[in-house]
């Protein structure tokens, strides 16, 4: 158990610089995620943390000791693959004893770590199998198993669900936490999916184009997103480009206009992202005048709630989701209704350059 | 029409040739195989056990047989120690390098057979560059036998086969995903340990098939060791060709063949389950 540290880590790739001055700690037994569209770096961060790739600059350390120039072999980490990458020509338990003879456990003693591995994955009954007869989740729990059988002070995670169907991906990933929280093995998990990443982690960093956009618990990073990239990113949004006409009111660049607080001044072009779910959908008629409003182009039925997707009058689209026991699930396409944007959490800011596009 | 017999089907042309050109000399064969042979008139009718109780009974025949065993062996293994750690690096290099290296592997496989043995003769003969080279510097005082024995053989068929293994190999070890052995060394496990427990074992079915290819091109060569190996030194090869064509003995011929195929079939067969058991079933 040890916390981890990276301390201004950069990779480059020829002349290409992939990984840019990323600086993160992950406390004892905290399960970060790094999370970002592919190509942000997320991958070649991990596989540092690993020892599979030399960092081109900055320190990584555990438990304070510098290991960015350890070999893999003596880091004491356990990984897991996407491909999960089993031993194919050893059977599952010699496959979980691997990491375990390797620390000099022998005898009895690894016949008894080797099941306990085993059976926190529920696979104790597969120890003679070998992994091609076994199904995609198996092997994946094998793998789990292999990492976690020595103990080691880190456990890195590089995808290991995206392989599996959604129904199996969502009970891997409680039973994954759960293990995680049970054996308080800090844990760096890699992954593409934001429900995954908000599902198992303590904090999420956020990266996009070799730099961290944001590093917080999910709460604060879908609440209180730090920039566009993360607002646009977390969540299921709406985004606009308008311009402050006058303080409290945008002028989105269709030609609709939203009433906000905390505005920068009056002329600035500004970035406003909305999540779908952060409106009220209103009839018109006790709406009254002067609001937003739109007309129901679609509705889909989504289970407990309904998805609209509206023309905003003066221009733009607008996707809304409701309750659907709600009286505004009941909407039909072409009716038109009234918009109450909850603006307390829409996001606003003044649009810079240089930011990385979701 | 199954799946499998439309397999059958495609396939049947080339099983029909295969049929008429391989299986049906082998039939004619095997009945000349049991005949005597008299010297003058050719085999005549009469049955017997003759031919295959010779083989083995015959110290003459026996040293034979033996030999050759012995020098597909010496040739398989020396084409293997040779073979993999280039084909390791050629699997693991730059796509530049791979594609040079295997020019250069395979290059020596443009040049005909018999020039290629003759030039092994100019260099092994006992005023040859070797022995030239190693009198002129004092190592030897009387030329190393190096041509007509098993020393010539094994160096010029190792020479020959070479490419088959290499080739073979690397398509084996380029197939082992990279991350296993990735998994293997977050596993604390050093680079020698990777190598012999994880690499080796993985590219079994490249080694047994470069084994099994090597092992029967070796035993079954005829113009090297008929170069190498001089009118003196035979294999069963040689022998074999003798019988047929200088001293027209037909049925020792046929039966030497035999005795040879099914000698290397239950080689083959027994390689391969040792291999299997070796890699887990993965071969």
């Amino acid at each position: 158990m040890a916390r981890l540290e990276l301390d201004r880590l950069v990779k480059r790739f020829k002349e290409f610089e992939v990984v840019k001055n990323v600086s993160l700690a992950v406390e004892e037994g905290e399960l970060v995620s790094l999370l970002g569209p592919s190509g942000c770096g997320k991958t070649t961060i991990l596989r540092m943390i690993a020892g599979l790739l030399e960092p081109s600059g900055g320190t990584v350390r555990v438990a304070g000791d510098d290991i960015t120039r350890t070999t893999a072999a003596k880091r004491d980490i356990g990984l897991v693959f996407q491909s999960y990458a089993l031993f194919p020509h050893m059977t599952v338990f010699e496959n979980v004893a691997f990491g375990l003879r390797r620390r000099g456990v022998r005898g009895s003693d690894l016949d008894l770590r080797v099941k306990e591995a085993l059976a926190m994955v529920q696979l104790g009954h597969l120890g003679a199998r070998y992994p091609r007869e076994l199904s995609g989740g198996q092997q994946q729990r094998v793998a789990l198993a292999r990492a976690v059988a020595p103990r080691p002070r880190l456990l890195l995670f590089d995808e290991p669900l995206s392989n599996l169907d959604a129904q199996l991906r969502d009970q891997m990933q409680i039973e994954l936490k759960q293990m995680q929280k049970q054996l308080g093995i800090t844990s760096v998990f890699v992954t593409h999916d934001q429900t995954e990443a908000m599902t198992i982690s303590d904090r999420i960093c956020i990266l996009a184009e070799g730099r961290i956009q944001q590093y917080a618990s999910p709460e604060e990073i879908y609440d209180r997103p730090a920039n566009g990239f993360v607002a646009r990113f977390i969540g299921r949004s709406n985004c606009y480009r308008g311009r402050v006409e006058a303080p409290g009111m945008v002028e989105l660049d269709g030609g609709a206009r939203l009433s906000i607080d905390n505005l920068p001044a009056a002329g600035v072009p500004v970035e406003v992202v909305i999540r779908h779910e952060d409106v009220t959908l209103l009839p018109v008629l006790e709406a009254g005048e002067g609001g937003l409003a739109g007309t129901i182009r679609l509705r889909s039925f989504i289970g407990s709630r309904v998805q609209y997707v509206l023309d905003l009058e003066g221009g733009g689209e607008f996707v809304a989701e409701v309750v659907a026991s709600g009286p505004a699930g009941r909407f039909g396409p072409g009716e038109k209704v009234a918009l109450r944007i909850n603006a307390e959490r829409a996001f606003v800011a003044p649009i810079a350059g240089g930011e990385p596009a979701a | 029409m199954t799946r499998q017999w439309k397999g059958v089907a495609l396939a049947s042309p080339l099983l029909i040739v295969l049929l008429l050109i391989f299986l049906t000399p082998v039939l004619i064969m095997l009945p000349t195989s049991f005949h005597h042979y008299v010297p003058g008139q050719g085999a005549i009718d009469g049955w017997t056990l003759d031919n295959y109780t010779r083989i083995l009974t015959d110290g003459y025949y026996r040293e034979i047989l033996g030999r050759t065993l012995l020098m597909g062996a010496v040739v398989t293994g020396l084409t293997f120690l040779l073979g993999y750690p280039l084909a390791l690096f050629m699997a693991r290099t730059t796509p530049f390098w791979r594609a040079t290296a295997t020019l250069l592997v395979i290059f020596p496989l443009f040049l005909n057979l018999v020039v290629r043995s003759f030039g092994w003769i100019t260099i092994l003969a006992n005023r040859g560059i070797v022995n030239n080279l190693l009198i002129d510097l004092g190592i030897v005082d009387a030329p190393v036998k190096l041509l007509f024995n098993l020393t010539g053989l094994v160096i010029g068929l190792t020479h020959i086969y070479l490419p088959f293994m290499v080739l073979m190999l690397l398509s084996a070890i380029q197939n082992i995903p990279r991350e296993v052995e990735q998994a293997a060394e977050t596993l604390a496990a050093g680079r020698i340990r990777i190598f012999f427990t994880i690499t080796l074992p993985l590219s079994a079915p490249g080694i047994l098939a470069g084994s099994i290819l090597v092992f029967v091109l070796s035993i079954s060569a005829l113009v090297t060791p008929r170069l190498l190996g001089g009118p003196t030194y035979k294999v069963m090869s040689t022998l074999i060709y003798d019988e047929f064509m200088l001293k027209l003995d037909w049925p020792s011929g046929t039966s030497f063949a035999f005795v040879l195929t099914l000698i290397t079939l239950m080689i083959i067969w027994g390689a391969g389950r040792l291999a299997r058991r070796w890699s887990g079933g993965t071969v």
